[in-house]
């Protein structure tokens, strides 16, 4: 199985959420709104390319638009074997907490 | 796609200054994407905060990404790098017989440069590893009057030990070097078991315990502290340790000086430093000399004999300008008050004697500075000339390449990524050849050493800039010959360049390569005609009359020889077989050096120093000196000793008497005047003929020891093998005791001339290495240039064109080129040998010949270098050619 970082799991759950819209400032938005950190604008690729390079996103570059100064967007979307990875991560993470109720309250956790 | 129209319309954009910034920080492959993300993120700043905070904003992120920029840019780079070395290396692979012409000129080059610099570096280096070389003087005494008289390295022995005592506070050491001016002198061993062992020395100096405080020689064997302080020590080398003692430990063993004193060995020396214009074997401690059966009192306290070579150390805070001003002062103190006008001191820097000391009595020969910048121009001619080579071949190479560029620029690629392919390709085939380079160096060290004498290596660690600088000047001529092509070829239409095939190259590119061409040629053919000028110089001295017949005359060394108290009944010995002419005893070798001595012209007034030899009778025959007029001594007058002198025609020029017939029967110094001698050269043609004096050596035992330094015998040269073991027979009965050795006059002679003949063989050897270079270049020139005109050929053919008519139409275009550089090199090469050559009392002329043949020789070869080309092309059958149009 393939083992992914919190960082890479919540980017590529991101990317899904985002769907069309998973460019790289959307997701960088998103990011920040979902856990508080703020990466810099060049910083945002440097994960996404990581998870590019192990094929777990793949991206396209779509037309430019008005916006951008007719500059090109970058466009990520996943890959079958990223999602075979977010899946893998979840079962994991549910067999993890897969817990007793007695324990949980011994945690103080529900 | 880049919106560039947008831009000047929409002025809500990012800051053009970060824009700007933001391309150049970026890789290509990031560039739109990020400068869009910018933008847009700009945009909502701007809109939501207004200008100010979005500024503010956008530089903060700015500065935030640059960490992530670095990456990108690293990581782009390492890719691109690696693709440039595969393309690099494949095409130089695929075009096998280019890169081995490519690389193998740049190769040679460098080897060249490479060897000739480390030659020069040698020759700089003289006499600078002694710890406080930069402070060490030698003491020149020049004793000169109306510029006639000498220039002598060496000075009186009580020099030396006079300024030590006078000036304590200016001088930290002193030393000495004695050998009684002999030619040789003469050492003995005498083993417990097995035969003696003696030979006749020429590196043996008498020197002061100071040596070691001056000189960087140090003792492998022996205390150096007290090796020299006591009389009869004597150090040794490790080869003449050898040749002695074989493998016994030489320590305290005995040698025998000239059959008289035993010296007793109490120092070895370790391996020695050959850059040093101090050349030993032995060094005795000089209180030997004190001993007066060694050297006699008179002449050891005599202020007026100078042999003695004196180096003085001075203190830090003493500069050598002051300490001269205290010379005159000094020499009215020692000097006899008749000298004091003539006698002038000076302080030689050690460390300029290698390269620019041209005194009467050096120790040795020395090099000259001029050969150092010859040497130094040719390494660079030649460095030039491959680099133009490389250039040439590379930029011809890649207009082959257009169709690959245009393809590239098709699929994407920028035109900085093409630049940086050509560049790093063109760097990457130079250090290939640096590579190569390293065993060229190894074979042309070996060569040099040859020709030159010397021991030159290859060593990283004395020279650690070596191979940084090496490398750093090949990737700039890599860079260099890059550039072209670079962009040139980088600017190309991509559409044309892939449409038609071999892009059209513009003139430009044509007339650069024909530039360098000429360039290189010009170069080679200085070279050429250089070496033919400096060889044609040095037959010029050894073939020039001397004014005497120096081939039928061999020299015995004699110096102090118990023989010359029987030289009367040995000459006669001698002379009872036909095949010895004549013989004569000389004060020193005849052609080559000679003594001075001071002499009242007039018999009264100034006493002048002039040239002079002490000889015995009948040295004009033994010579084969013609006389003027009157005779040479002969023993039919017995009042020649003493009494006589003969001087040469130039003596009567100067003096202003007239007739040389006229002058016979004149008093000369208060002696008579019986000959006349026509002008000899008696020192080497580097000067002029001028006056010169001959006396007849005295009779006595003392005189005949101390001025006959070499028998000189006439043979008749038929019967030479035969004859020398009659003169050693002879020799032998005579004194049994001391070795027989024999020197042929022009041998000696032609020895004078060794800084030149090695420079004419060196400079031959690379001008041959560099005709060789340029003609690499020009054969990978003109198979390019003749494989781009194979459709025209086969056209021309076709039209009806003979095979050699086009051979001709071929060639010629280069050896039009070949032509303009002779044209071009020849005044420059004419005006740098005039000013080589005026440093030659005696030369011979330029004439035209010189640059005929030159020129003749560089069309000849060009012409077989392109034939092989050209002869091909062609004859090709211009269906081959055609087929595809």
């Amino acid at each position: 199985m393939t083992t992914i970082t919190r960082t890479e799991e919540i980017l590529l759950l991101m990317v899904c959420k985002l769907g069309e819209d998973a460019f790289a400032m959307q997701i960088r938005e998103e990011v920040k709104t979902l856990t508080g950190k703020l990466y810099s604008i060049g910083g945002i690729y440097v994960p996404l390319d990581r998870l590019t390079a192990k094929g777990l996103l793949k991206m396209e570059d779509v037309n430019a638009d008005e916006e951008r100064m007719g500059r090109p967007r970058r466009r990520f979307s996943i890959t079958s074997q990223g999602m075979k990875a977010l899946k893998e991560t979840r079962e994991m993470e549910q067999a993890m907490w897969d817990l007793s109720p007695e324990l949980l309250q011994k945690m103080g956790l529900v | 796609m880049k919106g560039e129209s947008d831009n000047s319309k929409n002025r809500s954009t990012i800051p053009g200054l970060g824009e700007r910034l933001l391309t150049f920080l970026l890789p290509h492959e990031r560039q739109d994407i990020l400068l869009g993300d910018f933008i847009e993120c700009y945009r909502t700043k701007l809109n939501a905060k207004g200008p100010l905070v979005a500024k503010l904003w956008f530089w903060l992120q700015v500065f935030a990404s640059v960490p992530s920029f670095i990456r990108y840019r690293t990581r782009f780079a390492g890719i691109m790098l690696r693709s440039y070395v595969t393309l690099a290396l494949r095409s130089l692979y695929k075009q096998a017989a280019y890169s081995f012409l490519n690389l193998s000129g740049l190769a040679v080059g460098i080897a060249c440069f490479v060897v000739i610099m480390l030659y020069v570096k040698d020759e700089q280096s003289y006499d600078t590893f002694h710890e406080s070389s930069e402070r060490t003087y030698r003491l020149l005494d020049i004793r000169k009057v109306d510029g006639i008289g000498e220039e002598s390295a060496s000075a009186p022995i009580m020099l030396g030990e006079a300024m030590k005592e006078d000036y304590p506070d200016e001088i930290s050491a002193g030393v000495r070097f004695f050998n009684f001016q002999a030619p040789t002198l003469a050492l003995a061993h005498t083993p417990v078991s097995g035969e003696v062992r003696q030979f006749n020395e020429r590196k043996l100096f008498f020197t002061d315990p100071d040596f070691f405080k001056v000189f960087n020689f140090r003792l492998s064997a022996g205390d150096e502290e007290t090796a020299l302080t006591e009389p009869n020590q004597v150090l040794i080398t490790k080869e003449m340790a050898g040749k002695y003692f074989g493998d016994e430990d030489p320590l305290g063993k005995i040698l025998r000086f000239e059959d008289k004193h035993d010296l007793v060995v109490s120092g070895v020396f370790g391996d020695l430093a050959t850059n040093t214009h101090l050349d030993f074997d032995f060094l005795v401690s000089f209180s030997t000399l004190d001993n007066p059966e060694v050297l006699r009192t008179r002449l050891r306290e005599s202020w007026i004999w100078n042999p003695a070579w004196t180096y003085l150390v001075l203190n830090e805070n003493v500069s050598p300008a002051d300490m001269e001003a205290k010379f005159p002062d000094f020499v009215k103190r020692h000097f006899d008050e008749s000298r004091h006008d003539r006698v002038k001191l000076y302080l030689q820097p050690l460390e300029e004697i290698h390269l620019e000391s041209k005194l009467d009595y050096e120790m040795g020969p020395n090099s000259d500075k001029a050969y150092v910048y010859v040497f130094t121009t040719i390494a660079v001619f030649i460095l030039l000339i491959s680099c133009f080579n490389f250039i040439n071949l590379t930029t011809a190479r890649s207009t082959r390449r257009a169709r690959e560029i245009g393809m590239r620029k098709i699929l994407g690629g920028y035109r900085t990524q093409l630049i940086g392919q050509f560049l790093s390709e063109s760097v990457i085939t130079s250090l290939v050849s640096l590579l190569l380079a390293f065993p060229v160096i190894w074979l042309l060290l070996r060569v040099m050493n040859n020709f030159s004498g010397k021991n030159l290596t290859l060593s990283w660690s004395e020279q650690p800039m070596l191979l940084p600088g090496l490398i750093g000047l090949t990737a700039l001529i890599g860079l260099i010959s890059g550039i072209y092509p670079a962009f040139f070829l980088s600017s190309y239409r991509p559409a044309q360049a892939v449409k038609g095939g071999r892009y059209v190259e513009a003139t430009r590119g044509i007339v650069f390569r024909k530039i360098l061409v000429v360039g290189q040629f010009s170069l080679s053919v200085i070279l050429i005609v250089g070496t033919t000028i400096a060889l044609k110089q040095l037959d010029f001295l050894q073939k020039r009359s001397l004014g005497f017949d120096q081939e039928k005359v061999l020299l015995l060394p004699t110096l102090r020889s118990p023989l010359m108290d029987q030289y009367a009944s040995f000459k006669g010995r001698l002379l009872d077989n036909p095949d010895i002419l004549s013989l004569t005893t000389v004060e020193d070798i005849p052609g080559v050096k000679h003594q001075t001595g001071g002499y009242r012209p007039n018999g009264t007034g100034e006493e002048q120093q002039f040239p002079r030899l002490v000889v015995h009778d009948d040295f004009a025959r033994t010579m084969g000196i013609d006389m003027a007029a009157g005779r040479g001594f002969s023993e039919e007058f017995k009042t020649d000793v003493g009494e006589t002198a003969i001087i040469n025609r130039a003596m009567v020029d100067l003096l202003g008497w007239g007739n040389p017939e006229d002058v016979i029967g004149k008093r000369f110094d208060r002696k008579t005047i019986v000959g006349v001698t026509e002008n000899f050269h008696f020192t080497s043609l580097h000067r002029p003929v001028g006056p010169f004096v001959l006396m007849r050596i005295g009779d006595g035992s003392g005189a005949m020891a101390f001025s006959a330094r070499y028998i000189a015998v006439r043979v008749n040269t038929e019967h030479i093998d035969e004859t020398i073991d009659f003169i050693k027979d002879q020799w032998f009965s005579f004194t049994p005791n001391r070795p027989f050795e024999y020197l042929f006059l022009g041998d000696l002679l032609g020895d004078q001339y060794e800084a030149e003949a090695t420079l004419g063989k060196v400079a031959g050897a690379f001008a041959g290495l560099s005709v060789l270079i340029a003609c690499l270049g020009l054969f990978g020139l003109a198979s390019f240039t003749t494989e781009r005109r194979i459709k025209e050929i086969g056209i021309r053919k076709v039209m009806g064109a003979t095979v050699s008519r086009l051979v001709v139409m071929l060639s010629s275009s280069f050896v039009k080129l070949v032509l303009l550089s002779i044209v071009i090199a020849s005044p420059v090469a004419y005006l740098a040998l005039n000013s080589w050559l005026s440093d030659f009392a005696y030369r011979t002329s330029i004439g035209i010949w010189p640059f005929i043949t030159s020129g003749g020789i560089a069309v000849l070869i060009v012409l077989l270098t392109v034939s092989y080309q050209t002869i091909k092309a062609a004859s090709t059958n211009p269906v081959n050619s055609l087929r595809y149009e």
